[in-house]
This record gives structure tokens, sequence and C-alpha cells, in this order.
């Protein structure tokens, strides 16, 4: 009876018989929390420094939406979200891949998990399966993730800061439409190409420019070179320097942020 | 081994000990990277009093902050009283730059708690290892990353070498330990909020008395032997005490009078003193710090304000469980305990009837310092009490020294399975493991003593991990690129600031003052910053008639006034009722101030120091200086040493009448008594200082 542990545990069970632990997490979780919040110019890191971003940072970004996803589960959609875009970040895509599918089944109305599982497909030049993503990217109302995002306390920082949120769902939709019909190209699936710029130049999304481009090549493949010239003639007069611009839209990586 | 080669062993083992912390906190005590946090103001405050005090001047008064504030309440946050501040005067006088001699300071001052700590374990345990390891794993637990962005330190520091001395004269009752538990205590008293060190004396006290009550008589008859043969030590030390806590008193009588405000302290505590803080302000408290720590378990992450202990001491801790309990460790556990559940603002009954019944509560809000201050120091010793108590073990026979190694082997089986489930180890934590488990089977195999090699592993069994971690957290350390904010000369007095801003490039956001006179807050919450920056573009105005107006008024027209820039001075009609000389003396005043851009034959800066500043003027008519620093009640005024009335003009700043033809002004702060106040306590401290060492 005179051991040691003996007497811490009647100490312990002593404490917990009066400790009213829910009172206690419930204040200490938030608080510590709010605490950890990564501040606004980390996220500036990820954009800004895309090639040198401080790789503790990005760890401790990884720490903070792992705890989100622990202790607030209503906020594990957008916690995985930001998880999925971390380990992209820090190169590890399979571990980004898991986290954006986990995403989208607790959220399937959210845009981003599906444009940023599109992103590493493509980049991994498995242009099929990217395709699908950046289809079902277009595909979400862009009003639910705009309320979405402006109902999450895990980016309650990144609304508070420079990025403006509703014009990043709109370049992100932008941009998942130029990589669809990119992904739909290198996959050969021409026919497709040619409906998803016709929807785009339908939606009036802007960049005619580039719905005239891959719509011009498509017809061109499929023998009707007039229709094609015509298009490409509308295209040359916006960039007469070549072809480099469709390059340049291509290589563009939009963040909601 | 000889007592006398013992000793020289430990001692190169404590050295080696601090030459790995200097290693690894290299590049924060070379000024490579940068202190944050509360650091920096501390940096800031003590270069202030350092530099003053170094040139014969106790300064009382800051002009720098917030346009001119009381220095009592930065006082008593560093603790002037504290004599071991003289050393950085010390390397300053070698040449040595301030940045570095505070750095290095803080570090020597660190080590000397260390030291102190050490002391304390060997007069507890007569063990060498025991004390060495005591030492290690607090010299290189967190606490020491706080050096350089907080101020734990002034507190802790002296608070181990207060518990030394305690332990020591209760053993032997000696005139030195006597004058070292004065002083620590003075400078305890002396220390920002004395309040933290109180509580915790309180509690040990009570503690000690409850369960040690059968040796409290023998104390009480050594301690009154001791009384009886020294009765004036007794009364010169109970009179240093007094002293020291005079600046406390008087610094809380001030704020009292409302002539400062804490606005971020004391936030919406209402009406109550200056120096309270409201029961919200307590949301971080000790259980948040665990959790904010228990977060960066992966030490890769490892930064500032994580409470971190070397992992070793785990697997102390673990091994005594099984050990029987010694009254020593009912004790330590006891009153870490009791301070902990007191100092747990939500979830716990205590703290909220402590706060309800118990003053001193509602003057600090910091209640995770106490894990700094006091309870990271004493896990410590309950480690090292669980070493001794399990050391205590004696096996019988050889089944049970088998056992005892059994034991052993499965502690450290627990630890590691502990450790590989959470999946965020270091790669030095599974060796400090395989190390601790070599070391302490060598222990139980009666293999391994007090000797160069027990030493050498215990040493690299414990610094291993420590090692790793403060590798990681001086990755991610800042850069020191730019000076800090008192980096600069305090002789000198700028009369006019930089070219003003463009109102539209000026924000309009005001920030919550952190501590300020309480008029200078005011205007500078009701006032627009470019109007406040636009009147504050010089130290010195010169204008030819005063304005009174009413209080009620007083945003609207200092605005006004700020803006246009009127040859005059705002004056409260409540506070000056009897004002007789409204001005102008000058039969053709100009519609404009006189503001002062530069020093001449008119207008010359004799003399300035954070207390004092002597001007000589010569003026064509009698004119109103305004000085463009804050007013407060200790402040006086004189025209060519004749006293002359000091008026709060503009809001919050002072300004005199200078008559015409060639005067010397004088402003000066506070009274001889101030002074001395604050001076005979560091006299006081030095006195016992030197008596410890005779």
């Amino acid at each position: 009876m005179t051991r040691a542990f003996i007497f811490y545990l009647v100490c312990f069970l002593l404490v917990w018989r009066i400790l009213n632990y829910h009172q206690l997490i419930e204040n200490a979780i938030p608080q510590t929390m709010s605490r950890l919040t990564p501040p606004i110019n980390y996220f500036t890191e990820f954009v800004d420094r895309q090639d040198n971003y401080n790789r503790f940072s990005l760890m401790n970004c990884i720490y903070y939406h792992k705890a989100v996803a622990h202790y607030f589960p209503y906020q594990k959609a957008e916690a995985y979200g930001m998880l999925g875009f971390c380990y992209e970040r820090s190169g590890q895509s399979a571990q980004a891949i898991d986290y954006y599918k986990q995403a989208i089944a607790l959220n399937p109305d959210y845009f981003w998990p599906y444009y940023d599982l599109g992103v590493i497909y493509y980049n991994q030049t498995q242009y099929s399966k990217a395709a699908d993503y950046f289809l079902q990217a277009v595909e979400q109302n862009p009003v639910k993730t705009i309320v979405l995002l402006s109902r999450s306390k895990v980016y309650s920082d990144v609304k508070s800061g420079p990025y403006d949120f509703v014009q990043g769902i709109k370049q992100g939709r932008q941009q998942a439409y130029v990589l669809l019909m990119d992904s739909l190209f290198k996959s050969g699936a021409y026919e497709q190409v040619s409906k998803v710029a016709v929807e785009g130049l339908k939606e009036g999304l802007g960049m005619e420019d580039v719905f005239y481009y891959y719509l011009a090549m498509c017809l061109h493949l499929a023998g009707k070179d007039d229709m094609a010239g015509a298009l490409m003639v509308k295209v040359r007069q916006l960039h007469p320097q070549g072809d480099d611009w469709i390059k340049q839209y291509l290589q563009a990586r939009v963040r909601f942020f | 081994m000889s007592n006398e080669k013992s000793q020289r062993l430990t001692a190169f083992w404590i050295l080696f000990a601090l030459t790995a912390w200097v290693f690894s906190f290299r590049g924060f005590l070379t000024s490579k990277f940068e202190l944050t946090s509360d650091a920096l103001s501390y940096y800031d405050h003590t270069k202030f009093f350092i530099e003053n005090l170094g040139r014969g001047v106790f300064p009382l008064w800051d002009p720098y902050w917030c346009n001119g504030s009381p220095n009592d309440f930065f006082l008593r946050r560093i603790g002037p009283l504290n004599p071991f501040y003289l050393i950085i005067l010390v390397f300053k006088s070698v040449g040595i730059p301030y940045t570095l001699s505070y750095l290095w300071f803080l570090g020597m001052y660190y080590w000397g708690g260390m030291i102190a700590f050490y002391l304390l374990a060997m007069r507890i345990y007569q063990d060498r290892l025991i004390a060495y390891a005591g030492y290690s794993m607090l010299l290189f637990s967190a606490l020491g990353t706080r050096l350089f962005d907080s101020y734990m330190m002034l507190v802790t520091v002296p608070l181990i070498w207060f518990f030394y001395f305690l332990v020591a004269f209760c053993q032997t009752s000696r005139k030195h330990f006597y004058g070292g538990m004065v002083l620590s205590l003075m400078i305890l008293a002396g220390t920002y909020i004395p309040f933290y060190f109180l509580i915790i004396l309180g509690l040990f006290l009570l503690f000690f008395a409850v369960i040690y009550i059968d040796q409290i008589p023998e104390i009480f008859r050594r301690y009154g032997n001791f009384f009886k043969a020294n009765k004036i030590l007794v009364l010169l030390s109970l009179a240093a005490l007094f002293f020291s806590f005079i600046p406390i008193f008087t610094f809380f009588h001030d704020s009292t009078r409302g002539q400062v405000v804490f606005p971020v302290r004391h936030g919406e505590a209402g009406f109550e003193h200056a120096l309270t803080v409201p029961h919200k302000t307590l949301d971080w408290g000790a259980i948040e710090d665990f959790v904010y720590s228990a977060y960066f378990s992966d030490l890769r992450m490892f930064k500032f304000a994580v409470v971190y202990v070397p992992f070793f001491s785990v697997v102390v801790l673990a091994l005594g469980f099984a050990a029987r309990i010694s009254r020593r460790a009912i004790f330590i556990f006891l009153l870490g305990l009791a301070l902990l559940c007191s100092i747990v603002p939500y979830g716990l009954p205590f703290y909220d009837f402590f706060y309800k019944h118990v003053f001193i509560l509602k003057y600090f809000r910091n209640l995770h310092f106490f894990i700094w201050f006091f309870l990271i120091p004493l896990f410590v010793f309950l480690v090292m009490e669980h070493w001794d108590m399990f050391a205590r073990i004696k096996p019988k026979n050889d089944k049970e020294k088998w056992c005892l190694l059994a034991y052993t082997a499965v502690v450290h089986g627990a630890v590691l399975l502990f450790v590989w489930y959470r999946k965020d180890a270091v790669p030095s934590t599974y060796m400090m493991i395989v190390l601790s488990l070599i070391f302490w089977s060598l222990m139980v195999l009666k293999k391994l003593q007090a000797n160069a090699w027990g030493f050498a592993l215990l040493t690299l069994t414990l610094l291993i991990q420590p090692l790793e971690a403060y590798h990681y957290f001086a990755l991610k350390a800042v850069p020191h690129i730019n000076p800090y904010t008192y980096d600069f000369s305090f002789t000198s007095l700028k009369l006019k600031e930089m070219d003003l801003a463009k109102p539209e490039d000026m924000s309009t956001a005001k920030d919550t003052l952190y501590y300020a006179s309480k008029s200078y807050n005011f205007i500078y919450q009701n006032i627009s910053n470019y109007a406040l920056a636009k009147y504050l573009q010089n130290k010195f105005i010169l204008v030819d008639h005063l304005e009174l107006v009413d209080r009620d008024k007083a945003v609207g027209v200092l605005e006004r006034h700020f803006l246009t820039d009127d040859n005059s001075a705002i004056v409260f009609k409540d506070d000056f009722k009897n004002v007789t000389e409204i001005g102008p003396f000058d039969p053709h005043p100009s519609s404009k101030p006189l503001r002062i851009d530069a020093v001449s034959d008119r207008f010359k800066v004799l003399d300035f120091n954070a207390n004092h500043l002597k001007l000589a003027v010569d003026l064509p008519y009698k004119k109103f200086l305004v000085y463009n620093d804050s007013y407060g009640p200790y402040w006086h005024v004189s025209i060519d040493h004749h006293p002359s009335r000091l008026y709060e003009v503009n809001g919050a700043f002072k300004g005199v009448w200078v008559p015409a033809g060639k005067s010397v002004v004088e402003f000066s702060y506070g009274y001889w008594w101030q002074y001395m106040l604050n001076i005979l306590p560091l006299i006081f401290a030095l006195i016992f200082l030197a008596g410890i060492f005779l």
C-alpha cells in the first residue's frame, strides 16, 4: 500500500471526482486552437513563394489542420481540404489525393477539392482522371462553395486577409475549364472538348480566346478546316505573336486565397 | 573516489552541460537570432534602466514611451534592485555592445539559477549523480528558451536561490545563508508582481507545516537561537525587506490615483484599480499551456512557450512508481497539484473561489506563468525524488535483483511502445530510451557509479534528445536584422519628428495602448491619428496665449486646435480655475505658434536625461512654452531656479509661462524621497550580496 503508484492513483481519482472535464476542455481547446491558427501571411507564403516555402511552416499547417479535424468534426471537410493542399505543396501527392478524396466524401458540394485533385492528376499526366475531376469541379454550384467559405471557421483568417475568395472561385472555374479542355484534348476526347468549349462560351466565363482555340483545334482534327480557320483568325487577332499565351493559361495555378 | 576528486569531476560535467547548452542557443546568445514577444520589451526597458544608471540617473520617467510615461511600472517589471543587472554595466565597460552584454547576462543569470538548483539538490540528496541529473534536466528544459521570448527567469532564478538558502539555513543556521535568503526575497519582492512568489511561498509553508509538522518545533528553535545571536543582522534584514516592498506599495498607490492606465491588461475590469484584470483575460491558463505544448509533441515543431523537460525525466518518473512513496514525494506532489488546481479557471472550483475572496488574484492574469516559475523546477524535483526512491530499493537476493531489472526493462518497453504508438518522436527519443535502459540496467546491477563513466553515460542519455530538439528550435528562429525599439542613445532629445505623411496615407486604426499616462491615452483614443501626429511634430512649441475650455468639449476643441495649429495652448477650466495669465503679452502676436525645429541662440537644450530637462531660452516677449511630453503630478518646473506653475496643456502635455529675456527653464520629475526609496533597496541588496561572500 505504500507504493508510489497507489498514492498517485488515489490523488488522480480524487481530482477526477471534482473535475468538470467538459468545462475544462470546452475552454481549453478553442483557446489553444485559436492561438495555433497559422497567420494569413503564412498562406501567402504558399502562393507567393511556391518554390521556397518554409517546410516547418508547412508542417505546422499540417499539424494544425489535423488538430482541427480531430477536435472539431463539423469542420473536417474543410480541414481535410487544407491538409490535401499542404501535402500537395510539400510534394506528397499520395497523401494529398487521400485527403482531397476524404474532403469530397464529407462534403460533395465543395469546388476546390475536385479542382485540386484534377491539378494533381494533370501534373502526373493522368489526363483522363484529371478530366473527370475537372468536370466534377465545373459542375459544382459556385454559390454553395461561397456559402461554405463564408461560414467556415477554418477559413476565417483567410477571409480577413488580402485574398478575395469570391474572385478566387471565379478564377478557379475559369482555370478548371481550361485544364478540363486540355486534359480531354490530350486524352483524345475531341468531341467532349468541343462540347465543353461551347458550354464555356455559352456560360460567358470570358476567355473566349481559349475556347475558340480548343474548338478550332478539334474542328481541324475533325477535318472541318474552314470553320477551324475562321476561329483561328479570331484567336490570331487576339494573340498575333504565336501560341505562347495558351501555355501561360495552362501553367497558371489558382487557389482561393 | 576522494571528495575533492569527485567535486572536480562533477564540476567538469556541469561545465560540459553548460557548454552544450551554450552551443544549442549560440544563435540567440550571439544575437544572430531575434528576441521576440515580451523579451523585446524587457530588453528595451532594461537597456533604458541600465544605461541611465550608468550615467548616474535613476530613471523614474520614460520620455520615449507613449510621449512620456512614469517608468515605475517598467522598473517594477524588471526589478531594479536586482544587483546582478550590474553585470551588464561591467560587460559594457569593457567595450561589449549592449545587446551582447544583455544576452550574456541572461545566459549567466539563468545558469546561476541552475547552479542553485544543483546546490539545493545536493543539500537534499547528498548524491552528485542525482543532483547533476536534476541540474541538466532543468538546464535543458524549455525554461531556457524563455530567456529569448519572455522574462520567466526574473522570477524563477531568485526563487530557486531562495529555496536553496532556505533549505541551507534550516540545515545549518549560518549568516551567509540567511543573507542569501533575504537578498532573494528582496529581489522577488521588487520583481514584477510579487504575488506569484507570495502564493508559491504561502502554499509551500502550508504544505510543509502539515506534512513535516514534527520538524516545525526544531526549526523554530534553530531560528530562535539564530535570531537571538544575530539581532542586528535580523533588524537590518527586516529593514531591507521593508524598503524593498515600499516601491511596489507606492506603485500600487500611484496606480490607484488613476495617473496611468493599462488598457490591454485592465480590459473590461470596469472601475476597479487600474492594475486589476478581468476574469475574461484568464482564458489562457495552465491547461491551455499544456494542450498547446502537447500539440508540439513532434520535437521538429518545437517552438517558444512549449512546455518541455527532457523525456528522460518521464522514464525516471515511471521507474519510481514501483518504489515506496516517500514523505518528500508526497510533499512535492501535493504542493504541485494544489498549485495546479488553484490556477485552472475552468473545470475546477478553486480558482473562482480564490478570485472572489483573495484580492491579490485580481492583479495578475498570466496564471500559466506558474508552470514556468515553479511547476517545471518542482517537476524536476519530483523526478529526482523518484530516482532517489528507486535507488532505495535494495534487492535482498539475486531473484529480487533480476525482478528489478525486469521491471526496468518493462518500464522502458512501455515508454518505447508509447512513443512508437504516437509516431511523432524524433530519432533521438528512441536513442535516449535505449541509452536509458543501458544506464538503469547498469545501475540496478551496481555496475555504474558516480564516476567518469557514470557521468558520461548519464550526460549522453539526458542530452541527446534536447540537443536535437533545440537544433530544430534554432532552425525556426528569426534572424536579427533590424535594431530593437530602444536601440538608440538616451542622451539627446529629438526636437522635430520626421516629415509628416499625408492624411490619406496615414492609418486611421487605433491600437489599444499597453501602458500610458491616462490623459495621453484619452487624446490618443479620441483625436485622429493625423491631427495628433501633426501636432506632435515638435517637442517644443511657443504660443502667446492660453485658451480655457470645458473638459466635456475637449475632443472637438483639441482636434481643431491640432489641425489648425493656433497660436494658443488649451487648458481645462476645471483643472486651473484661477488662471489669471491668459496672454498674449506680445502686442502683435502671430496667428501661428513658434515651433522649435532646431537649437538656436534663442533656444538651447542645456541638459537632458530621463528625469530632467534644462533649457536656455531668450524671448522678446513673455510666452507660453509647451513641452510635448506627458504631464504628471510629480513633475515640477522652475524658471531661473524659482519654482513656477506647471500647467497640463493640450489635453496631456506640460506647459509653463516663460518671461521675456534670457531664462533658464528646468523641468524635473520626482522628489528626493522617491529616489531614495528606489536607491536604498538597491544599496541594501548590494550589502547583502557582499555579505554572502564574506
